[in-house]
């Protein structure tokens, strides 16, 4: 068999790098073959020649010493700008406690109402009151023309049609946070016997009054025959009818502190008290506000640098 | 073929890698004339090849974490050759193949070759044959240049130079063959021009070779 060797196995051959299942097979062809005997010495003629040169000396040494290698290291402890990802993160977190914050705060204030009591509502249900007052007065009066209470509940729905039926659940609002001030320290403790009993004082007939010297608030009388008949008798569609109901009976020189048979309490809207919680509904505002302020910051940060590169 | 270190060579790699310093010296002082050999073939430009040199050094040691164990010369040297590479982009500097502005054997014109020790004649056509050789390897392109010097002048296994080039066994293999090769006509056409002991003997009985093959 005649195998034709190539010069990259004459040249491993020399370096002792042939296939090793190829080295008897090339020895053998070797022993033959005069023309591969003479490749292989030409070529190790070439390799003896150019181990025979020794390598060039250096033209000095390339000793380290430590000032050497320091001061090479020295610019890797320059400061480093932050780098667009760490602002790009930064940013995302602090969107995300801004958002986090601020829903936290709405679901407080929708849970506890007087988290969320604003000047604005405590001025609006101040109207409410008043006219709810002035209907109790007339539903008061009508015993007086009729002996019985249930004549006078004709005549007032004869004379007001209805009170809106809002309005009563508006009071009941109102009276609510007061129910919920029973395990409140010393006004609750005021309070809340009213507010435990006042159900069926109301529903005798009694009104509920501010005491002299708590004028701070808006006053709210409240009486349970406005709330027994918000159920049962038509009401004022709207708060202008209740208006116009109310001033029709002071045409008529009905006079309500006459005849009535009041059931007094001393009772005031919350409004003072309400005053702390709101503050402090206003004052938790600030920490939404500042990641508000600081996401908007970090974002247009972000921005310049990310126009920058 | 390969060439056996005469102390602990991983030992002393530990030892720098630990910060020892000065056992990276000692590293340094065994490989120093290879690696300056290896930037003169790349750059032919003496005082660049021995800028490059140090600071293929320099970089050795700050990367020496990074080795894990192997050649450590194929190691070495790999970074001497990115950072003759680096060089040349730096400079657009490009292999010539012409090798006259180093291959002046004149020692006053090239003082790296100042050799205070007695000249004596085998010296002198020792150089006569590095001048020769060294025209001869510029004329050969760079791969088979390199694979050349490595295996033949530095003792280099086919494996380490695989690991110092990042080529493949084969190619390893090819390369040296054809430089060879190449060298050995290189010889042939212009043997006359070596001493008289280092002329090639094969070179009258070409043409018996091709008859016979």
């Amino acid at each position: 068999m005649c195998v034709m060797w190539s010069d990259v196995d004459v040249s491993a051959y020399i370096d002792g790098q042939l296939d090793p299942a190829a080295l008897p097979t090339f020895e053998a062809a070797l022993e033959k073959d005069q023309a591969l005997r003479y490749r292989v010495d030409a070529m190790r003629e070439v390799v003896t020649l150019m181990r025979a040169v020794p390598l060039r000396e250096p033209p000095r040494n390339y000793l380290l010493t430590p000032a050497m290698v320091a001061v090479k290291s020295a610019p890797r402890r320059a400061p480093r700008r932050p780098s667009l990802l760490m602002m790009r993160l930064a940013t995302s977190l602090a969107a995300v406690a801004f958002v986090a914050t601020a829903g936290l705060n709405f679901l407080n204030q929708g849970i506890s109402p007087r988290a969320m009591v604003m000047p604005s509502e405590g001025i609006a249900q101040a109207p409410i009151a008043v006219e709810v007052t002035k209907q109790v007065e007339l539903l008061v009066a009508a015993p007086q023309e009729a002996p019985a209470p249930e004549s006078a509940a004709a005549p007032e729905s004869a004379a007001a049609p209805e009170s809106a039926p809002g309005e009563g659940e508006r009071m009941e609002k109102a009276l609510a946070p007061q129910a919920e001030m029973e395990s409140a320290p010393p006004p609750a403790a005021e309070f809340a016997a009213p507010a435990a009993t006042e159900a069926p004082a109301l529903a005798a007939g009694g009104s509920i009054t501010a005491p002299p010297g708590m004028g701070a608030g808006v006053v709210v009388e409240a009486e349970a025959e406005v709330l027994a008949d918000t159920a049962s008798s038509p009401e004022p569609a709207t708060l202008d009818e209740a208006q116009n109901v109310a001033a029709t009976s002071a045409t008529d020189g009905e006079t309500p502190a006459e005849t009535q048979e009041v059931l007094t309490y001393g009772v005031t809207d919350d409004y003072a008290m309400r005053e702390p919680a709101r503050k402090a509904g206003v004052l938790s505002w600030w920490i939404p506000g500042i990641l508000g302020a600081a996401t908007l910051c970090l974002v247009g940060m972000t921005y310049w640098m990310s126009r920058r590169r | 073929m390969t060439t056996t270190a005469p102390w602990d060579e991983q030992a002393l790699v530990q030892s720098a890698q630990r910060g020892n310093l000065d056992a990276f010296n000692a590293l340094i002082l065994h490989y120093q004339p290879q690696v300056y050999n290896l930037a003169l073939h790349l750059l032919h430009d003496a005082a660049a090849a021995d800028d490059a040199a140090q600071e293929a050094f320099i970089s050795a040691y700050k990367a020496l974490a990074k080795f894990r164990g192997g050649s450590f010369r194929a190691w070495l040297l790999r970074i001497v050759a990115n950072a003759c590479y680096d060089d040349m982009r730096r400079h657009k500097r490009r292999p010539t193949t012409s090798w006259d502005d180093f291959g002046d054997m004149d020692e006053e014109a090239n003082p790296h070759l100042v050799d205070d020790a007695p000249q004596p004649e085998q010296v002198t056509q020792q150089r006569e044959l590095r001048a020769f050789l060294d025209r001869a390897l510029a004329r050969l392109p760079e791969d088979q240049r390199m694979t050349l010097l490595l295996v033949d002048q530095m003792g280099f296994s086919y494996q380490e130079v695989a690991d110092t080039l990042r080529v493949r066994l084969g190619t390893v293999k090819s390369r040296l063959a054809r430089a060879r090769l190449a060298m050995q006509r290189l010889l042939q056409e212009e043997g006359e021009l070596l001493p008289r002991r280092y002329r090639l003997n094969s070179e009258t009985t070409d043409h018996d070779v091709k008859r016979n093959a």
